[in-house]
């Protein structure tokens, strides 16, 4: 019966004691590039978004439309669909993408599918439920010119210990009204892993 | 012994001779080689490190929008060159510019679409002057030139 307690007290003093080990958490620049496990990790995502942002704002579509029509285009977010082994979160990048637009002033940007039901739904309750002098109105959304979509591939060559990925994001900006492609955006990641 | 002269009397040692100076020519000339390619390596490794913002601009003309063209340079420009040889540069007015970057020997060679509407390349020279961890000195090779300090 002793010992019995005796264990009992060794493992219940072990459990706590390995709960209370000390915890390190460090602040770090969020530019600042760190590599632990070698996936997909927020070093891709913002050189994406960078290369992606860039490329688009600087090629002749924007120069094009604005000459012809006199104004900023407008575009509408559409699915980067992810291909790879990987879990990725395409939102990380097209946010920045977007942000760069709006901020730029050249590109107008509207609501994706999901918050433009968000919106269309808070409109109803106002027309029921606001007073007339604020109401929103229905019908004046801002009709998009161009759609932003794409894909995200992946390869993975592994032997042993070392593996190799190559990851292929395809970003695609095509006319809503004549399905032309006028913007085509690629960024390639090739990635060593020694384990 | 006697074949021994025998065979340097002959003349077999110029093969022998040749070969030892083909291959000692060979190792001599690759050895500079090598060492340009390391220092190349280390160079284009400096420049991806980091994200470069000019924090001076030596000459006037390359913040005005006449003299450059519609894409000035100025005080807190960024630029950045990808491991896979493609820049990219934004500007204050948020004009962008992107294409490919090639170092030879000290000169930086971007190449990048025209400012128009038309499908063309254009190319714009820098000479880098210094080139460490923290700091990237440029001047421009194109008219109008100037120098321009990265940070």
């Amino acid at each position: 019966m002793k010992n019995i307690k005796l264990i009992f007290f060794v493992v219940a003093s072990t459990v706590i004691l390995g709960s209370c080990a000390s915890r390190k958490v460090t602040r770090l620049d969020p530019a600042e590039q760190i590599d632990i496990s070698g996936r997909w990790n927020d070093t891709d995502s913002r050189q994406v978004a960078e290369e992606m942002t860039r490329d688009v704002l600087s090629k002749p579509w924007l120069e094009r439309f604005t000459g012809q029509q006199q104004r900023p285009p407008v575009v509408i977010i559409g699915v980067v669909i992810n291909r790879t082994h990987e879990h990725i979160e395409a939102e990380t990048f097209i946010k920045d993408i977007e942000r760069e637009f709006i901020n730029s002033g050249k590109v107008r940007v509207v609501e994706n599918g999901f918050f433009r039901e968000k919106l269309r739904e808070e409109k109803e309750q106002q027309q029921v439920n606001a007073s007339l002098e604020t109401q929103s109105r229905i019908a004046q959304e801002l009709g998009a010119d161009f759609m932003l979509f794409g894909v995200i591939n992946s390869t993975v060559d592994q032997l042993k210990k070392e593996k190799l990925v190559n990851y292929k994001i395809n970003l695609e900006l095509a006319n809503l009204e004549t399905t032309e492609k006028v913007w085509l955006g690629d960024k390639e990641i090739k990635k060593y892993i020694k384990n | 012994m006697k074949q021994r002269l025998n065979f340097l009397r002959h003349g077999g040692h110029k093969p022998v001779f040749m070969l030892m100076m083909i291959v000692g020519l060979g190792v001599l000339l690759s050895q500079p080689t090598t060492a340009q390619e390391r220092n190349k390596r280390q160079r284009e490794s400096l420049l991806t490190a980091r994200k470069w913002t000019i924090v001076n601009v030596k000459k006037k003309k390359l913040t005005k929008l006449k003299k450059m063209d519609g894409f000035r340079l100025e005080e807190g420009n960024e630029l950045s060159f990808a491991i896979d040889h493609k820049f990219g540069y934004k500007n204050n007015d948020y004009e962008y510019m992107a294409g490919k970057w090639v170092l030879d020997g000290n000169k930086i060679l971007l190449v990048h679409d025209a400012r128009d509407a038309t499908n063309r390349l254009e190319n714009t020279h820098f000479k880098v002057i210094r080139l460490s961890k923290t700091e990237l000195y440029l001047k421009r090779l194109d008219r109008p030139k100037g120098k321009l300090v990265f940070k």
